[in-house]
């Protein structure tokens, strides 16, 4: 959950109205229906271990062992026409003979270390496959998370509308007949609106304008700290609105 | 197949980005092409988000190669069937078609 401050401690927020809404009402120690259900799930995606399963090394050794078995075929398959070509000749095959058969025990042994290697390779991959289940499920927990968030964010923002609404009126800059319904159906400009979302929070600290809002609050008669209901204003110049961010 | 958010966006990113590669796409997944170039943007991908990054490789399926007659009559016998609601196991009893037990314990 973001902090209501951190939200609202800056105009321009970098957060939609929709969120700025949410932070009020947080601020005013509101939470939603679904607040239960959200601890919920992120304690289960917390749990959640997912060990880092290593299979490059196995499946690099699968490759190795093939390798070296095709060549080895190769080889013998060699020998054995050299052997037949210069026994068909009438040639001394005893040294060609002799390396046929190291070569032939030399594939038998590659074979075996490639049967071991695709025998690890799978138990690798299963182990692999495992703790894919897991990231899978913690994936979908995200997923719900960030749902169930929005409905949060959505349902205290509702909540707020109606004191948002007066707000506006309050505001230099705002007008309640650009609220309209509901969050998402709010018309007018942002400055006005952040302000009106500071006025009905609860913001600890300073609170910091800059831009439009700095201006609309400056031109205004009334204090900025009754404006907006906080305890510390500071106005940012256009110039310094990076150095203070 | 991708497992975290941001392995799924690097997805749909390099989607977006190399059109001609990309065969068919899902929602946490996508096939590409069968060259070296759609491997090496997997092994880019995975190279960025690790284990949350999982790259397999498809083989077209020939059930003329991949398995004998009796599963393909088998199948289309079932799809055939008169009763709708018989399950393949019923259907299959007392009859030549195989068991889908067997068929389960046996690799392709």
């Amino acid at each position: 959950m973001t902090d209501p401050g951190a939200v609202l401690g800056s105009v321009p927020t970098d957060a939609s109205l929709g969120r700025e809404l949410a932070a009020a009402a947080r601020s005013r120690g509101r939470s939603s229906s679904v607040a239960d259900e959200i601890a919920a799930i992120e304690a289960e995606i917390d749990a959640i271990e997912v060990e880092p399963v290593e299979t490059a090394a196995a499946r690099r050794r699968v490759a190795a062992a093939s390798d070296e078995t095709a060549r080895l075929k190769e080889r013998v398959a060699a020998l054995r026409g050299d052997a037949q070509a210069r026994r068909e000749l009438g040639a001394e095959a005893d040294a060609t003979l002799d390396a046929l058969e190291a070569a032939a025990a030399e594939l038998s042994a590659a074979q075996t270390e490639r049967i071991a290697a695709e025998e690890a390779l799978e138990r690798a991959t299963a182990e692999a496959r495992r703790a894919r289940d897991e990231r899978r499920r913690r994936l979908r927990l995200r997923d719900r998370l960030r749902n169930r968030r929005r409905d949060a964010r959505r349902e205290l923002a509702s909540a707020m509308y109606p004191a948002f609404r007066s707000a506006l009126d309050a505001v230099p800059g705002g007008s309640p007949a650009d609220a309209g319904r509901e969050p998402a159906a709010y018309d007018g400009p942002s400055a006005p609106a952040s302000l009106a979302a500071v006025r009905i929070a609860a913001v600890e600290g300073p609170v910091s304008l800059a831009g439009a809002a700095a201006g609309l609050v400056a031109g205004a008669e009334t204090a900025a700290t009754a404006l907006l209901r906080v305890d510390a204003v500071r106005l940012r110049g256009a110039a310094d609105v990076d150095a203070g961010r | 197949m991708t497992y975290s958010v941001a392995a799924r966006t690097g997805l749909r990113n390099l989607c977006r980005r190399h059109e001609s590669v990309v065969v068919r796409r899902f929602g946490r997944a996508a096939l590409l092409d069968e060259t070296v170039y759609a491997a090496f943007l997997a092994l880019r991908l995975r190279e960025s988000h690790g284990g949350d990054v999982q790259v397999e490789r498809t083989e077209p399926f020939n059930e003329f190669a991949a398995v004998e007659p009796a599963v393909r009559e088998a199948a289309a016998a079932y799809a055939d069937r008169a009763a709708k609601a018989t399950p393949y196991a019923a259907f299959a009893a007392g009859t030549d078609h195989p068991d889908p037990s067997a068929m389960r314990d046996r690799e392709l």
